[in-house]
């Protein structure tokens, strides 16, 4: 998943984006609460990750701003203050969650990963299609009921894949999901990511829909 | 942070001796009791003046009669005048008055069995005058009939007119005596009545909660006790502002604690899920890096917390070099300051001022420091103390960081405070120690920007009466 991470910590904000990118997520980072809400409102992310106490704008206002202007994508509020009040406003204000600080990684993957579920209306944890099954809790792929390992990058394009299952993903769509900014996107990335799936995973899996991008499709996707 | 060490005894209440009531209550009764014993003299002695005419007058009417009635009674049977005489003595019910009836040929026509043989008084005289008739005091008095053949001399022991003013100042004294519990009483309704407003300030005062500070409605409070309700309604609006402040305080405290502390967690996180050695080296060196900045903010909050407790000033205060201050601090920080190739310049003369040197050195690091922190690599940061223009000490300390916006320099010295846009990661706190402990020492802090309008200047001046230049 591609993930918008707001925090003004240089060194937490640091920590967070390589503690999500080690479970597999692009992590873009932003520091004050302005260049958060013009991120959101201009990238693709399956999720943001805000903090409240920011520099130019208070994390509370880029969440009602972001709201105000139709902005769906889950929001998860992750802060300092623990006070029961702020988190009644913050989930009214229409926060996903509210994580306090400090808060353990795999545990805010794991809320990260239930808010993007709750979010495109999948209930279940897994993800089938066929006879492949992801389970992104525990980070892991089966084929015919045996597990498999897949590099980050191949994981996360499956994953986005799975969950946007019946939608053409531009090739556009699909580098935005598995790089952050600044990162080096390879030529024919994307290419070679399919080739390698479709090899370990079996050829009918993804489809190419010529001159738009990939898709899971549908009609098999809920087993 | 205002939380004191030492535990401070509450009295929760007053002496009762200091009840208003009680005390209006004794002094009106006792300044009552004492002016009806004032009106109590000068009635006696008014009463005895008046009471002397009274009865000398009822003498003179007595003997007056008697008199006419005793020329009557010679006219019609001769000498012997004793049984009228006696029935008129009876009538005026004035056993106690003796008289004598002298003829003009100084003869007794008649006496009162009371009366003695000699006569009370010279036989020509008339009018009032005293006797002594066996030893007891009389007044007496005289008078002639209009042909001057006959004269009585009547006479009233003062006994008998010391009984009948006993008698009544005993009247009095009673009347007095019974009026004294209904001046109490009235005395206490009144002072019930005017001090129920003050009762119901301190029920409506001793019924709320701690954290209930709104004010106290005092309108039908007398106008002399305005004063007091307008002292606690304004005492209450300022401990309801401390009581806000620190809770604000303690929230930002605990946020700022939990940052550094959720930067540890997830550095240790990410170092035991590293890829690779690269990302083991950063994370560790950042999880270090938090640990340092989790000791520095509570090394900040600790002399936060004990500069908060000493609230007055010239405590120990010494006489205090800030020149030879500077060149400790200076030489102390260049080490820091030479990691990240930043030069502090040092330009200072000797000026003393009266102060606590180890907290001007605590300014004077946080000054420095946040010099070093906020400044780009490969610049300077020049620390000076000098006479200002009206012989203030001044220790200015300018660096060619990005400086602060004009609009932000009233708010860098709240606590927790920072300016944005670059990767320092101090406190939040350096600049409101360095605020408290100029106030303190009664000296100013002031922000600016650099000689050439680039980076940042931070003047703190002393007031010119405390320093002496050497």
């Amino acid at each position: 998943m591609r993930i918008l991470l707001v925090e003004d910590d240089a060194l937490l904000g640091k920590a967070v984006r390589t503690g999500l990118e080690q479970q597999g997520h692009a992590v873009d980072w932003v520091r004050d609460g302005v260049s958060g809400e013009n991120a959101a409102l201009d990238g693709s992310y399956s999720a943001v990750l805000l903090d409240l106490s920011l520099p130019r704008l208070d994390g509370m206002k880029v969440l009602a701003n972001l709201r105000r202007k139709g902005y769906t994508q889950p929001v998860l509020i992750v802060t300092a203050r623990d006070q029961i009040p702020e988190r009644v406003v913050g989930l009214d204000a229409g926060a996903d969650d509210f994580i306090i600080k400090p808060f353990d990684l795999q545990e805010l993957g794991a809320r990260l990963r239930a808010a993007v579920r709750r979010h495109t209306g999948r209930p279940q944890p897994r993800l089938c299609h066929g006879n492949v099954t992801v389970d992104p809790g525990a980070r892991q792929v089966y084929v015919a009921g045996e597990p498999i390992s897949l590099p980050a990058r191949e994981y996360a394009l499956l994953l986005h894949l799975l969950q946007h299952a019946g939608r053409v993903q531009t090739r556009h769509q699909l580098e935005e999901a598995l790089y952050r900014w600044g990162e080096e996107i390879e030529s024919n990335a994307v290419e070679v990511y399919i080739h390698h799936l479709r090899r370990k995973l079996g050829k009918d899996l993804i489809r190419t829909v010529h001159g738009h991008g990939y898709v899971i499709a549908t009609d098999t996707a809920e087993s | 942070m205002a939380t004191s060490s030492q535990p401070i005894p509450l009295k929760a209440e007053l002496a009762p001796g200091a009840s208003l009531r009680a005390r209006l209550l004794g002094l009106l009764l006792a300044m009552t009791v004492g002016l009806w014993a004032v009106s109590g003299v000068i009635i006696y002695i008014e009463f005895n003046n008046e009471g002397r005419k009274y009865f000398d007058e009822s003498l003179a009417e007595a003997g007056t009669l008697l008199l006419s009635l005793a020329e009557h009674e010679i006219e019609e049977h001769g000498p012997t005048i004793g049984a009228e005489l006696m029935r008129a003595e009876t009538q005026r019910n004035s056993h106690e008055l003796a008289f004598q009836i002298w003829t003009d040929d100084h003869r007794a026509a008649y006496r009162t069995n009371s009366a003695p043989e000699r006569p009370f008084m010279p036989l020509d005289a008339s009018g009032f005058g005293w006797a002594t008739v066996g030893g007891e005091q009389m007044r007496t008095y005289a008078t002639w009939n209009n042909s001057r053949t006959l004269q009585i001399q009547i006479a009233e022991p003062l006994r008998r007119r010391a009984e009948l003013s006993t008698w009544t100042y005993a009247h009095l004294a009673v009347l007095a005596l019974l009026l004294l519990p209904l001046a109490m009483l009235l005395i206490w309704w009144i002072l019930t009545r005017s001090l129920s407003p003050l009762r119901r300030l301190a029920t409506d005062v001793s019924l709320r909660s701690p954290n209930d500070l709104q004010p106290v409605i005092g309108e039908d409070a007398p106008s002399e006790v305005a004063p007091l309700v307008n002292a606690m309604n304004r005492l209450f609006v300022r401990v309801r502002e401390a009581l806000q402040m620190e809770r604000r305080f303690t929230a930002d405290a605990a946020h700022e604690l939990r940052s550094p502390l959720a930067a540890i967690r997830t550095n240790a996180q990410v170092m035991s899920g590293a890829r690779d050695e690269r990302e083991l080296r950063e994370a560790s060196a950042d999880l270090l890096a938090s640990v340092d900045r989790s000791t520095r903010l509570i090394d900040q909050l600790l002399v936060l917390a004990r500069l908060d407790g000493s609230a007055s000033a010239d405590r120990g205060f010494a006489d205090v070099d800030l020149a030879q201050l500077a060149a400790e601090e200076c030489s102390l920080q260049r080490p820091m300051a030479e990691q990240r190739n930043i030069q502090i310049s040092l330009h200072a003369v000797p000026i003393v001022v009266r102060g606590e040197s180890g907290l001007l050195t605590v300014l004077l690091r946080n000054l420095i420091d946040n010099a070093i922190r906020y400044s780009p690599a490969g610049s300077h940061v020049n620390v000076s103390v000098q006479a200002g223009e009206h012989g203030e000490a001044e220790i200015s300390v300018t660096d060619d960081g990005p400086g602060i916006p004009p609009g932000e320099r009233e708010r860098i010295y709240e606590r927790f405070y920072r300016v944005l846009g670059n990767e320092a990661t101090g406190s939040g706190l350096g600049l409101s120690i360095v605020s408290r402990i100029a106030t303190l020492h009664g000296a100013s802090v002031t922000a600016g920007e650099g000689p050439d309008g680039r980076g940042a200047r931070f003047v703190v001046s002393f007031p010119p009466h405390a320093p002496t230049v050497r």
